[in-house]
């Protein structure tokens, strides 16, 4: 147990006392009432008493010193051999000016230990990553709230300062949320390889993947979903890595293979889009879509594997329709030849 | 309803308060027969006689010392100081006693006293008699400082003033002597601490005080021009202020512009502007506007002193930049 000895407030507007003289050694056994020490004020010189009984164990302000109200000037001790720790602004070897009030105030401990410390504080601010962006009050606690990025508005060409007008805009001119899911599957690429060869050899003419392709979507879509429009299934057909624009075909599933006819264009939106990448080494794209038809993207893995992915909005086709979808679409490209059953 | 001046206005509350009350009396330079300068309280000497309308001598710290005596010992006083210049004069009496009396003395002791001057400039009166010294009397707690903008307000001010047991200074716009508003017969007052809503808008709060109302309507009305919808914000007194009705406006509006007719360095509206950024900040869509009177000695020269004030143009101007996002300050 030890007992802290502090700068007394001896006058009302006293702000440091001057050590005079100590009366008391480290290491002496001390009473309560004993006179520790003398401590001169702007009026007048007085003597600090003990307030426990103890020893002395530690003078932290030496005669001479002035030493702001409040300050821990000594320890007094239960036993003699405790030693109260130093603190550590106390071992610091450039304390300022005894007359800096703060000097021995505990709130300068930590500090002076953090300047040997290279590690920030646990709970520094993290230094800001991107250029200040000037914006009213108003926008960016709207933005904030609404979670858009100023910075992001910035780059995209937003006039400097922000105002709360402009978020309007940005909102307003901003793609809708895709909000996309995605479905993936892989399958082998012999079956549907030979399959397309094997169907060219029958027709006595190239069938091209495009048709197998649009006939097992518009077949397996039209399997899924519950009711197909009345005036025919319209998919969408277009091979990334080439110059071909996209084609479309209608109810591809109700005619044989080589006698799909493709449109270049078709006077309403498409029911689905099969986006082929298997010409090149990629395996997926992720449409932005804004027009909501759901995509079939047809990629590469490695040279003996598709990727299909299917990119949907549940809100227009339900996830356990796209599942359906897919499956039975898998399941067609494993083995084609139950397509022509 | 009628329409009468805002000098009518002030004798009419004058006369109806001196009925109303034996204890209130009136005391100032030329206040008896010559009627003041502006006319404004015209045959009240020939209804409460010379002992109730007192002329006094050219003496502002002397009458209004009067008056604060009269105010502890029981009586209703109602100092006329001819020019809000004067006010420097009575600062010690206003400041120091009628201020403090109250709390000095315990709360034994109250002032009831009303102090009516004037502000405004462009009346060609030179440096000396064209001042508007309100933030002055605004900046001393004890004081209360009512402003009104018409000659409704000002007798609706005027009597609550003197029936109020503090002291208050009223400071009516000197320009605004002759200009008439619909007042009616019956008695009304009108509260302190509750700002008027002059006119509701949506896109900027224009907050005035005193004549820079009318300025304030003026200034709405071409920002009407412009698509721009002006609300229009009147405290009508200062102390109290009438905060939670401005910051209201404001976090509505999202941008602000604050009109008086004092200098503008640590005045009114360093005062509102400030209250506004404190408590409405994260509402605001553009800085606080303020606009005062120029930094300068009002100039005797017509085409000078005419610089000096806000217009309707000016604050259209800077109410419609700030609407547009035009105001950008680059430190």
């Amino acid at each position: 147990m030890t007992h802290e000895v502090t700068m007394p407030q001896l006058g009302m507007a006293q702000d440091t006392g001057l050590i005079v003289s100590w009366l008391k050694q480290p290491g002496d056994q001390v009473k309560s009432g004993d006179v520790l020490m003398e401590v001169e004020t702007d009026k007048s010189t007085m003597e600090l008493e003990a307030a426990h009984d103890g020893y002395l164990t530690e003078i932290r302000a030496q005669a001479g010193e002035n030493v702001p109200v409040g300050t821990v000037i000594a320890i007094i001790s239960d036993s003699a051999g405790s030693v109260a720790p130093a603190p550590a602004a106390m071992l610091e070897p450039d304390v300022p000016n005894s007359e800096d009030p703060v000097v021995a105030a505990p709130v300068d401990v930590a500090p002076a230990l953090s300047r040997a410390d290279p590690a920030p504080p646990p709970n520094a601010h993290p230094a800001p990553s991107h250029e200040k962006v000037l914006a009213s009050p108003k926008a960016k606690l709207a933005a904030y709230r609404r979670g858009i990025d100023l910075q992001q508005l910035v780059r995209q060409g937003a006039r400097q300062p922000i105002h709360f007008a402009d978020l309007e805009t940005a909102v307003a001119t901003a793609a809708p949320p895709t909000a996309q899911s995605a479905l993936i599957v892989q399958v082998d690429r012999q079956p549907m390889d030979t399959f397309v060869e094997w169907a060219s050899g029958v027709a006595g003419k190239p069938i091209e993947p495009a048709s197998v392709w649009l006939a097992f979507a518009t077949r397996t879509f039209r399997n899924a979903v519950d009711s197909a429009p009345a005036d025919g299934l319209v998919v969408e057909y277009a091979q990334y890595g080439s110059d071909d624009a996209p084609s479309f075909a209608v109810d591809a599933d109700k005619v044989v293979l080589s006698s799909i006819r493709t449109l270049e264009q078709v006077d309403r939106v498409s029911d689905l889009k099969i986006l082929d990448l298997s010409a090149t080494r990629l395996s997926d794209y992720r449409p932005s879509g804004t027009d909501g038809a759901p995509a079939l993207v047809v990629g590469a893995i490695g040279t003996d594997k598709y990727s299909i992915n299917l990119h949907f909005q549940e809100d227009r086709l339900p996830l356990n329709v796209a599942i359906a979808l897919l499956d039975d679409l898998a399941g067609h490209a494993a083995e084609p030849m139950k397509h022509l059953l | 309803m009628r329409e009468i001046s805002l000098s009518q206005a002030v004798n009419e509350a004058i006369a109806e308060e001196m009925r109303r009350d034996e204890t209130v009396f009136l005391l100032g330079e030329d206040v008896a027969e010559a009627g003041t300068p502006f006319k404004v309280l015209s045959g009240l000497v020939e209804e409460f006689g010379p002992q109730r309308i007192l002329d006094t001598p050219i003496s502002e710290p002397g009458f209004t010392g009067i008056a604060v005596g009269a105010a502890m010992t029981g009586l209703r006083p109602i100092v006329d100081l001819m020019f809000g210049d004067f006010i420097f004069l009575v600062m010690d009496q206003l400041c120091n006693q009628a201020a403090k009396t109250h709390y000095m003395s315990g709360g034994k002791l109250t002032v009831p006293m009303v102090l009516r001057t004037n502000l405004g400039a462009t009346r060609r009166s030179a440096a000396q008699h064209s001042q508007s010294l309100h933030a002055l009397v605004a900046h001393i707690p004890g004081l209360k400082v009512a402003l009104p903008s018409s000659a409704y307000e000002a007798k609706g001010l005027l009597k609550t003033a003197v029936r109020d047991n503090n002291p208050v200074v009223i400071f009516e716009d000197k320009l605004m002597y002759q200009d008439k508003a619909p007042v009616p017969e019956e008695e009304y007052l009108i509260p302190f601490g509750q700002a008027n809503i002059v006119r509701e808008g949506r896109d900027v709060t224009l907050i005035g005080t005193s004549s820079m109302v009318q300025v304030a309507e003026e200034a709405a009305d071409i920002l009407a021009g412009q698509n721009i919808s002006a609300e229009v914000v009147d405290p009508r007194t200062i102390v109290p202020l009438d905060e939670a009705t401005i910051l209201g406006s404001v976090k509505k509006t999202s941008r602000a512009v604050v009109i008086d007719e004092g200098h503008q360095s640590y005045g009114v509206t360093a005062e509102i502007a400030s209250r506004i950024a404190e408590k409405a900040f994260y509402h605001l869509d553009a800085p606080v506007q303020r606009m005062g009177a120029m930094d300068v000695p009002i100039p005797f020269s017509p085409a000078l002193e005419d610089l000096t004030v806000p217009t309707p143009q000016s604050v259209a101007e800077r109410a419609g930049a700030a609407v547009r996002g035009e105001l950008f300050h680059d430190a």
